[in-house]
């Protein structure tokens, strides 16, 4: 096979740190090529370096055996290079057509010329077996269409190697199965597609060459049919993985919390929790699966008291907690580590101490007088970076400039120390490196072998599956389906991860 | 002319200052740059216009010598909320506080200490209303279709509400906010210069007294629309005529009351109107390439 783009011992530097060490690959016409690390192994410059948003430090690319200079997206889209970002890059408030005439630019004319680029859109889409209205707007389609607004915009700009960055983040199951079909349609035309992920199983079934990732650098390159999903997964972490996390068997006592058939409503105003109900019982890790935005942040706001629930009931040990002030909930011995970080689970361009001495400002032991006793708080911090493995140069260190798996350990750390009686972890791990990973799954298992009650939300199956004792899945603000561990299997949580659920006898009664 | 036909004629007369403002501030607003500089700017078009026609005694000339001047302080205002990305807010006020000192020394300056009012011509009238009113009307459809049926205009609309995909298409965010935060200063400084020149036909100082603001509130009250902006416009303008009706009613009503009305109207319009998410998604924010402020 001719290969169509070389990357050429790929440098780039961010200060001391290296994010891309001398990366050469190249890939074939008709190859779908697919790159393959954790978060933070250098995927993303990569592909930034090769379409134009930074300049690599060092190195080459050429395309069909010319060195190119890529500056801007602009040269990138040139040389049929272009790329489906994981945050789409489409402009909500406009139609499908005005994005796709604003990306183009194929006429030099000032009007908008509606009929040709309408015409060309619903040509694409039906090649491509997909339904694209151009008049609608982008904000009231659903992210899979937006994504194929994305493919329709690359395929109008004459893309010869479309790079879709971890593409399937965002869909169900089944539009997953229809972007497979997508790509194989670019396969036939001899397009090539740089795919990016990090997870096996998806980039076992669609890629034909397979780079890993690892601290930068290119560490393998592989075929898919000489490989399988333990030999990349090894690759990946420099170690043979063992997820699992050794627990003992759960002795459940009495129920922390109990939901009632909670409706809420999320921001744009729709009900996004629709009649939720579940228990978690003490010493137990409850785990609610599902794809990202069906529910589980309203849902974790209703309990935490960050926002109203429409009707149904929220008990935290007993108390009724329905709408009641998240202080209220705090004092009754919740924890909660939020899904977003860095703008609720840290202050950030605070110091890494008072970020863990956020919630003792008022507890009596840190007073002195009407000021804080900060001798007390730094031991208590100091305590904390040492028990919890945070990793930082001073307690004064701005969090900000922490790494992201040690600003998440310190959340972890301000919000497990207090010996909680219920954990709400939501998505705990994400965007944390492995090592972190593995600490964090330990402690959230170690609360939980002390009799805390631990409702986890997570978009990863793995995680659900390694630490969870029982499982519910999430789909369109109802439990779609409850099971306990040993009963789970992937293929189950994944039929109801996409709505496709039996029956429960109440449900057909009501039916 | 009955008094209906003269109440609409005093609305149009009144508001197409406002109106220019008020379409300037949208376009920046729209492309993602907030105005709170919007008095500021109208007061030194209006300035420059009676200096300009005073130079050239031609009171088109006049205008097209504010549109230059305030041209000018929309680069020194892109400068520093694009380039330098200060607080747009801050700056604009700034600006406002700036305009008012400089106008009145330059005022001082140019015409003499003594501010005896210098008439300088004053716009013609074509038929009921003087011709920069038909301007302003042919303006609003101009930026309709500009906003809604050109490529330059949803690049505008673009870099308000979602910049980072604007410059993923290869297209220069902060090329077009400049672009759109010089236009609409020129357009800003035309409304000044329609006050001194349509208006009145002279300069008073601090001359402006707060259409800038109102122009603001309309734009918002107007849903960012060109023709929403208009509308909301009218309504400004219609609240200040009837201050001037109610003045010569005299009710016994205190005309300090009276005039407050059009304030009143934009404190409460602003109020419920206004509310997050009516604006482009990323107004006031400058724009970074790696997306850090």
């Amino acid at each position: 096979m001719a290969s169509m783009l070389e990357l050429k011992k790929i440098t780039k530097r961010y200060g001391a740190f290296c994010a891309n060490k001398e990366i050469s690959l190249s890939i074939g016409e008709g190859e779908v090529y697919c790159l393959l690390g954790e978060n933070g192994a250098g995927k993303s410059t990569l592909m930034n370096v090769l379409y134009g948003l930074t300049r690599p430090d060092d190195g080459d690319i050429l395309m069909d055996g010319q060195k190119v200079a890529i500056r801007s997206p602009k040269d990138a889209i040139q040389h049929g290079i272009v790329m489906v970002h994981q945050h789409f890059m489409l402009i909500p408030a406009l139609t499908v057509l005005e994005n796709i005439v604003l990306a183009t630019e194929e006429h030099k004319g000032v009007f908008v010329e509606k009929q040709q680029v309408s015409a060309r859109i619903r040509e694409i889409s039906e090649k491509y077996g997909f339904r694209i209205d151009p008049e609608a707007r982008v904000c009231d389609l659903s992210v899979g269409q937006q994504q194929r607004v994305e493919i329709v915009k690359a395929i109008y700009h004459q893309c010869r190697l479309l790079i879709l960055d971890e593409p399937t983040a965002v869909l169900t199951p089944r539009e997953t199965e229809e972007l497979y079909a997508i790509i194989e349609q670019f396969k036939k035309e001899h397009k090539s597609v740089i795919f990016i992920s990090h997870k096996l199983h998806e980039v076992m079934h669609i890629s034909d060459r397979i780079s890993v990732l690892r601290n930068g650098e290119n560490v393998a390159t592989l075929n898919k049919g000489d490989t399988n999903e333990s030999e990349l997964s090894a690759y990946m972490v420099g170690k043979p993985v063992d997820l699992a996390v050794e627990k003992a068997n759960i002795c459940p006592g009495e129920v922390v919390l109990k939901v009632g058939s909670l409706q809420v409503k999320s921001k744009k105003g729709n009900l996004a929790v629709k009649g939720l109900s579940l228990s978690v019982r003490s010493g137990e890790i409850y785990g609610i699966a599902g794809v990202d935005g069906n529910g589980q942040s309203e849902l974790i706001q209703a309990l935490t008291g960050l926002s109203r629930s429409e009707s149904g009931s929220v008990q935290i040990l007993a108390n009724d907690t329905t709408n009641t002030a998240p202080g209220r909930v705090l004092s009754l011995g919740v924890s909660h580590i939020p899904e977003d970080r860095q703008h609720m689970g840290i202050a950030m361009n605070q110091s890494l101490m008072n970020n863990l001495i956020l919630y003792d400002y008022r507890n009596p032991e840190y007073r002195k007088g009407c000021f804080l006793d900060w001798g007390k708080a730094r031991r208590h911090a100091q305590h904390l970076v040492e028990k919890y493995r945070v990793k930082a140069p001073s307690l004064n260190q701005n969090i900000s400039y922490l790494s992201g798996g040690n600003q998440q350990k310190a959340v972890v750390a301000r919000e497990l120390d207090k010996g909680p009686k219920l954990l709400l972890a939501v998505y705990p791990t994400r965007g944390v490196d492995i090592g972190a990973v593995e600490f964090i799954h330990k402690e959230i298992v170690k609360a939980r072998d002390n009799g805390c009650a631990v409702l986890l939300v997570s978009s990863e199956l793995d995680e659900i599956l390694v630490l969870s004792d029982r499982i519910g899945v999430i789909y369109e603000g109802t439990i779609i389906g409850e099971m306990n561990r040993e009963d789970a299997t992937v293929e189950k949580i994944g039929m109801y991860m996409a709505g496709i659920a039996d029956r429960t006898p109440e449900e057909k009664l009501e039916a | 002319m009955s008094v209906i036909e003269s109440f609409l004629s005093v609305v149009f007369n009144s508001s197409t200052s406002i109106l220019f403002a008020a379409l300037g501030i949208l376009l920046m607003h729209l492309s993602g740059v907030v105005n709170i500089g919007a008095e500021g700017m109208m007061l030194i078009g209006a300035f420059s216009g009676v200096v300009g026609s005073h130079l050239t005694s031609n009171v088109w000339l006049g205008g097209l010598f504010a549109m230059a001047v305030t041209g000018v302080v929309g680069l020194v205002y892109g400068y520093c909320t694009i380039t330098y990305k200060a607080n747009q807010v801050v700056v604009g006020i700034a600006f406002n506080i700036l305009a008012q000192g400089l106008t009145t020394t330059l005022y001082r300056i140019v015409f003499g200490m003594n501010s005896s009012t210098m008439k300088v011509d004053a716009f013609s009238k074509l038929g009921a209303f003087s011709t920069p009113v038909y301007v302003g009307l042919g303006f609003v459809i101009v930026m309709t279709v500009f906003l809604n049926k050109t490529k330059p205009g949803l690049k505008v609309r673009g870099a308000g509400e979602y910049p980072q995909a604007i410059d993923s298409m290869g297209i220069s965010v902060n090329f077009t906010r400049y672009a759109s935060v010089v236009a609409g200063s020129m357009i800003i400084g035309f409304g000044g210069a329609y006050l001194s020149l349509g208006q009145l036909s002279f300069f008073t100082e601090n001359m402006t007294d707060g259409r800038g603001y109102i122009a603001l509130a309309a734009v918002i009250f107007g849903r960012y629309t060109a023709l929403g902006t208009w509308l909301a416009v009218l309504v400004f303008g219609a609240g200040e005529a009837l201050t001037y009706r109610l003045q010569a009613l005299n009710s016994g009503v205190p005309s300090q009351m009276i005039l407050m009305i059009p304030y009143v109207l934009s404190i409460v319009v602003v109020a419920f109107f206004g509310q997050k998410g009516s604006g482009p998604e990323a107004l006031g924010i400058p724009f970074s390439k790696d997306g850090r402020q």
